[in-house]
């Protein structure tokens, strides 16, 4: 197992080699850089145009950008490898570093309540209907689960934004926190606080991502309930209860399981469109804030965050794979 | 001998009919039709610069009462009285909209900017939104001029309190007001003004965030400080009125010396430019400002927290010191974020100015139980249509994009592609309503040059644009409805056009169906914002639609250089080939020269003349298109009392300076004491 697991980890870092170069010439495949975005701020505030590019010029010379491409990314990867230093953000005039270290805990913490409540709600209902397929309670289900895979989730966010802004004189939306909670200590005040500005974004997120663990759960566990030794667990006198739960359902649960591990990056930016919506300061604004002004060196290292995590991800899923599936366990070995 | 007569007189009629007909066609321009009323728009009452604000120095001084039960009497500050300058610039009352103010309550903005640092002199921003307008006060004032009568407007006094000329012109003596302090107490002097001059704006290692340098002041400009509360100018052009301009936000705005100083290259061995440049960082409290509201509190992509000045150096005729508003607070989320939350009462301020959203807003603000209300100014937003004149190589013009400078620089074809725009079906596909009206091109209307009389308004005619067309030489050769060149081939023209923007985009099309309409064929080139400017910047493109939020068209007296083609890389439509030269057109010579003289007038009635002659040039000659003009809102929370009518959300400056925020207050009755985030407190320390 820990040779499997060192294998993996060490056949990762070419493939993260690999994706920062192509993600790093994406990025500037696009003409204009960060030059050209403090030129049109700066002539949009009413500079004259030879002052805003003086400006941009001074900008340019000042972050490299001048360089040719090859010699920026050189720049940025040995600082990576040897200092730790991810680059310098543009816009925020900070480190990269700081930058997504402050990113990801709100992103990875709303993330997975998201995650955690569409799975359990997604899986549950999945069963249910499965159980009672063809009838009125599965029909509805799978209703509700259509709608919320096809509505897109930035229609349902604006559609909420509107009711609460125009409709119901909400007090208590966009960003994280009213001003008044913002550097306070936790508490419940706070917690309820944040409930009212986040309530939004988990229920769109769950409302979307239900539909396709319930859409996979009920047709495994059809399928799995079908299958020969349920009907020998039935024949032996068990509970249905018992039947369904403690037999068919673990064998459904695979695809689901594999699902968790290339979910994680879909986790960090799923939900782009809804936090740009609602104004919340997570990982997806950023990746889109920074590649509209050519802040490259923050797009540059989410992306490789993004890619670390999806390759995590894969190898957290081969665990739990192996964890709940016994033959994957003792299948290594000659069956 | 009948017959011919017959012929003879057949032929005259028809060469008289066919004349006529021509004459019935010939392109005469009339004067644009009056801009409609509507209830929601508010005109500024005209005043003079006397009538707003004096320095003189008042019996006696008041200021909060918990400044003086919290700070003086426990011996933390000195008294009001020695805490202001001998004579402290006065707000009259007479000139306030709702009279004198009360002390307390905050202002809540939300901005979509970042702060990188408070050294706004050495590059960094503050997140705009107002803020850096509220903290760094500059020599001389713009932002409430829209409310001065046209033949007064002059920059108004701030830091530098009065100024007069030498005999022959080039020295200008600028006194600057006595006995101010920075927010942390120490005194202000011209070595603040010396500091921002020598060790950042001359100094080539320092950028300005706006990109500030010594020929902005006018080319071999010197200044000098003859004494703590005394500096001087010298300019090569004599009378150079224009600077005076320049000396508003964002160009001379000092920060404290007395803490910059030892973090500048020049004077610590230690320090490099790119340590002076970031310092301080958002983290640094209190940073001392001549501003009304200090930085009291910061937490990244979360809030901004100000309180006021303690030392600030301005009050109202009764001697209360101001600001009225004891905090100021911007919430950093994003600008759509801005006006969803001045809709719905969380936030206080906002600007509205896509017109697809007026009727909502104006719809939502109707409702009694509304927050906010909305605020129309004068009709400052404006799209124009640029057509690129160069016809020596600017942008590097391929064959056929050569062959079209060669028909931009036809004035038949000008006036052909004019007659072929309708204004107000344009207006109309923005938005429906009496917001919109039809701008010719030239100076705006509803502005303090603005003549009527003196603008050329070519109206919607297909016909007479076909007949333009083709006196430019156009016909539809290969009977495809598309106008051919003469050697063959369709005229083809590109239009560079926003993307990120709902308004460039409704219009880009309705003008590519319009010219359609008159055979010609119009290519947009829909490009995000970046890159839009990238390529307007290059020369390439053969028509620009655009907003220019820049001021010369509305003001014209600030940045009026812009007004034509005075310098190779000056003007939007027409600059200049690789070889450095500019290919004008006779009456582009003519308007650079009206421009000119106009720089160089002194005589205000001169002035107003040098300007019609102006826009006689410009809609005559159709020297860019104009498209719509509408007016912008501001949103602005109902509880918040003297917010002067009429103030544009951009003219000289942002609505944020316009309406002279340091006298805004709430009254008593509005107050909502929950808003403020660190009630009676001022701030401390530098750090």
């Amino acid at each position: 197992m820990l040779r499997f697991l060192l294998k993996r980890i060490l056949a990762t870092i070419p493939v993260l080699f690999v994706l920062s170069v192509v993600t790093f010439s994406i990025i500037h495949s696009r003409p204009g850089d960060y030059g050209d975005f403090v030129y049109a701020m700066l002539v949009a505030r009413g500079s004259s145009t030879v002052e805003a590019q003086r400006a941009a010029e001074a900008a340019r010379e000042e972050y490299g950008l001048n360089d040719p491409l090859p010699v920026r990314y050189v720049n940025w990867i040995t600082g990576i490898v040897t200092r730790g230093d991810f680059g310098h953000s543009f816009y925020y005039n900070r480190p990269v570093a700081d930058v997504v270290a402050e990113r990801l805990p709100p992103t990875i913490i709303l993330a997975l309540t998201c995650h955690i409540l569409a799975t359990i709600f997604g899986v549950s209902l999945g069963i249910i209907a499965a159980t009672r397929q063809y009838s009125w309670v599965d029909t509805l289900i799978s209703f509700v689960s259509f709608i919320g895979m096809t509505v897109p989730r930035f229609l349902l966010a604006i559609i909420i934004l509107y009711i609460l802004a125009f409709r119901l004189n909400a007090q208590n939306f966009g960003t994280f926190f009213s001003p008044q909670f913002g550097g306070a200590p936790w508490s419940w005040a706070k917690f309820v606080d944040l409930v009212q500005h986040v309530w939004p974004v988990v229920f769109i997120a769950t409302f979307g991502g239900l539909a396709y663990n319930m859409r996979v759960m009920r047709g495994n566990l059809l399928d799995t309930l079908n299958a020969q030794y349920v009907e020998t667990a039935r024949a032996k006198g068990l509970p249905e209860s018992a039947v369904v739960l403690k037999h068919a359902v673990p064998n459904a649960l695979h695809p689901l399981v594999a699902y968790q591990g290339v979910v994680l990056p879909y986790m960090l930016t799923g939900e782009i469109e809804v936090a740009i919506v609602f104004s919340l300061a997570t990982v997806g604004p950023a990746i889109v804030g920074s590649m509209a002004v050519g802040d490259i060196y923050v797009t540059a290292t989410f992306m490789l965050v993004l890619a670390a995590t999806l390759l995590v991800g894969n190898i957290i899923a081969d665990i739990l794979l192996a964890a709940l599936d016994p033959r994957v366990r003792i299948g290594g070995a000659k069956a | 001998m009948r017959k011919r007569a017959v012929a003879l007189g057949g032929i005259g009629f028809l060469l008289g009919a066919s004349t006529l007909a021509l004459q019935a066609y010939a392109i005469e321009p009339t004067t644009p039709p009056d801009p409609p009323k509507f209830e929601a728009q508010q005109a500024p009452n005209f005043v003079g610069i006397g009538d707003i604000l004096e320095y003189k120095a008042l019996p006696e001084y008041h200021e909060p009462d918990w400044v003086t039960s919290k700070y003086v009497d426990t011996g933390a500050l000195p008294a009001v009285g020695d805490r202001l300058p001998k004579e402290p610039l006065v707000f009259k009352v007479a000139n306030m909209p709702d009279g004198v103010g009360v002390y307390g309550d905050t202002m809540r903005h939300v901005i979509g900017g970042r702060p990188q640092g408070w050294n706004f002199l050495a590059g960094n921003i503050q997140g705009w939104g107002g803020i850096d307008i509220g903290m760094y006060e500059c020599l001389t004032r713009t932002g409430p001029l829209f409310t001065i009568k046209a033949d007064e407007v002059e920059p108004m006094p701030n830091l530098a309190k009065g100024w007069e000329w030498s005999e022959d012109g080039h020295e200008l003596t600028m006194h600057l007001i006595e006995g101010a302090k920075w927010s942390d107490g120490e005194p202000f002097t011209s070595d603040d003004v010396m500091f921002v001059w020598e060790d950042n704006i001359l100094d080539p290692n320092v950028t300005p965030a706006p990109g500030t340098s010594a020929a902005t002041f006018g080319e071999g400009t010197e200044l000098e400080a003859i004494d703590d509360y005394t500096i001087k100018w010298t300019f090569k052009q004599p009378f150079a009125t224009q600077y005076l301009y320049q000396m508003a936000y964002p160009h001379m705005c000092p920060e404290p010396a007395h803490i910059l100083k030892e973090h500048h290259p020049k004077y610590n061995p230690d320090a490099t430019y790119e340590t002076y440049k970031n310092f301080p960082p958002p983290e640094y409290m209190h940073y001392p400002v001549m501003g009304a509201w200090v930085v009291t509190g910061y937490r990244p992509d979360d809030i901004i927290i100000l309180r006021r000045n303690p030392y600030y150096w301005k009050v109202d005729e009764n001697g209360n010191q101001l600001p009225y508003l004891d905090e100021v607070i911007y919430r950093l989320s994003t600008w759509g974020d801005r006006d969803v939350q001045a809709v719905a009462g969380t936030g206080d301020f906002s600007n509205l100015e896509q017109p697809e959203n007026y009727v909502e807003s104006l719809r939502r603000a109707a409702d009694p139980d509304s927050p906010a209300r909305l605020a129309f100014g004068a009709r400052t937003i404006a799209y124009t249509l640029y057509p690129n004149l160069s016809g020596n190589g600017w942008g590097e013009p391929d064959e056929r994009a050569q062959k079209v400078r060669e028909l931009n620089r036809d004035l038949n074809f000008r006036i052909g592609l004019t007659s072929a725009i309708d204004r107000q079906q344009l207006g109309d596909a923005l938005v429906k309503g009496p917001f919109t009206t039809p701008y010719p091109g030239g100076i705006l209307a509803e502005t303090s040059f603005y003549d009527k009389d003196a603008t050329a308004y070519y109206p919607y005619d297909p016909e007479a644009a076909k007949a333009a067309f083709a006196a430019a030489g156009l016909e539809d050769t290969d009977g495809n409805g598309f106008l051919n060149f003469p050697e063959g081939g369709d005229v083809e023209l590109t239009m560079l056009v926003n993307a990120d923007y709902q308004t460039d985009k409704t219009l880009g099309e309705t003008i590519v169906a319009m010219m359609e309409r008159v055979g010609l064929r119009v290519i947009p080139n829909i490009v995000d914002g970046t890159n839009w400017n990238n390529l307007a910047q290059a020369g390439q493109f053969d028509l620009w639609l655009t907003r220019l939020n820049n001021p010369e068209l509305g003001t014209v007296v600030q940045n009026t250089v812009a007004l034509a083609p005075t310098g190779p890389q000056v003007a939007y439509g027409h600059r200049a080939g690789p070889d450095g030269t500019l290919d004008l057109l006779p009456f582009e010579e003519e308007m650079v020269d009206v421009v000119n003289d106009f720089i160089a007038s002194r005589d205000p009635a001169e002035q107003i003349e040098l300007m019609k002659k102006y826009q006689r040039l410009y809609t005559d000659n159709v020297y860019a298109v104009g498209l719509t003009q509408y007016p912008g809102a501001l949103i602005v929370n109902k509880r918040f009392a003297n917010i002067p009518p009429g103030a544009p959300i951009f003219l000289f400056n942002w609505a944020e300076d316009n309406i002279i925020r340091e006298r805004v207050y709430v009254p008593e009755d509005k107050q909502r004491p929950d808003f403020q985030l660190q009630p009676e407190t001022l701030p401390g320390a530098p750090g």
